[in-house]
């Protein structure tokens, strides 16, 4: 639904900055020329676009959250099937159960796609989505606990795992100025 | 000399000029620039954060309506509704009463023929 909102906004702005550039070949003016002045009349509609998503998402930011688990629910599945591969090479190292690594697998992949490394989405709201995602997470690692005595060596793992949720996080909040830096370099 | 439209009096403007019948953004900019006769600038694309912020208002609605010329993108048009336009209303007459004492303020600064200050 929400990113259905999106795909308006964008079809919306470019429908009208299109018509702006129209106007300019109208005019006389070459192409490109055309679509510089329509920038300049228009503005940058990449931003204008971040500004619609943030305020779709400031005002709604229980549903961001909800977003960020439920995307997490999806890829659990996915995890899971990692986790098995790293349960059949555990077990032919000696280990017990796997159920700290299904937690580590499945958190991973959650807060990979939520950081927006594999997400389609924009930034500047992507926290949002990682908190839910981290939710859900610690949903799973709480029932998968209840299950489990972890070896020593899981349990190392588990430290880790709290190392790689802020550098994630970190990668969720400072991948937007990044971002934003080529997209200057680009119009310049 | 022209100046830029602040973000902040963008949706009275846009109140107005669909007090005249639905529009869609970009005749909603070109309907602005035409009115002012360029003497203030808008950027079109702060139209849309203001369009957001009305419709979440619930002042105006927008629905998306198919194009008129064959071949072109579908439009979202936008609409007044009855609580926008007695908020459009009220705002107008808050506005000129603000532009009235401006002007009073000011008095004979920068002569007669000194632009208007709003």
């Amino acid at each position: 639904m929400q990113n259905q909102r999106f795909d308006e906004d964008r079809a919306e702005l470019e429908a009208h900055f299109a018509e702006r550039v129209q106007v300019y070949v109208d005019l006389g003016q070459p192409l490109e020329q055309a679509q510089a002045s329509a920038r300049e009349k228009f503005g940058n509609p990449e931003r204008y676009l971040q500004q619609l998503r943030l305020r779709r998402y400031l005002l709604r930011p229980l549903q961001a959250l909800g977003q960020g688990a439920w995307t997490s629910l999806k890829y659990i599945p996915l995890s899971c099937f990692f986790a098995c591969m790293g349960w059949f090479v555990l077990s032919k190292t000696g280990e017990k159960l796997p159920f700290a690594d299904i937690i580590l697998w499945t958190t991973g992949l959650s807060m990979l796609h939520v950081a927006g490394i594999v997400d389609r989405e924009r930034p500047k709201y992507r926290h949002l989505r990682v908190f839910g995602a981290v939710l859900i997470a610690e949903i799973a690692g709480i029932i998968s606990s209840l299950f489990s005595v972890p070896t020593e060596r899981q349990l190392l793992f588990l430290h880790w795992q709290w190392v790689y949720f802020v550098l994630l996080i970190f990668v969720a909040y400072f991948r937007p100025f990044r971002e934003s830096k080529n997209a200057k370099a680009k119009v310049r | 000399m022209a100046r830029e439209l602040p973000r902040n009096d963008i949706p009275i403007f846009i109140l107005a000029i669909l007090e005249s019948g639905p529009a869609h953004g970009y005749a909603i900019a070109r309907e602005i620039d035409a009115r002012c006769d360029g003497g203030l600038v808008l950027r079109d694309g702060a139209l849309y954060p203001a369009l957001r912020a009305l419709e979440d208002d619930g002042l105006i609605v927008g629905e998306w309506q198919p194009s008129t010329e064959s071949g072109g993108p579908p439009r979202k048009t936008y609409r007044l509704t009855d609580e926008g336009r007695a908020e459009a209303s009220r705002r107008a007459t808050l506005w000129r009463n603000y532009a009235k004492n401006v002007e009073r303020i000011l008095g004979n600064l920068g002569g007669q023929d000194a632009e208007p200050a709003i």
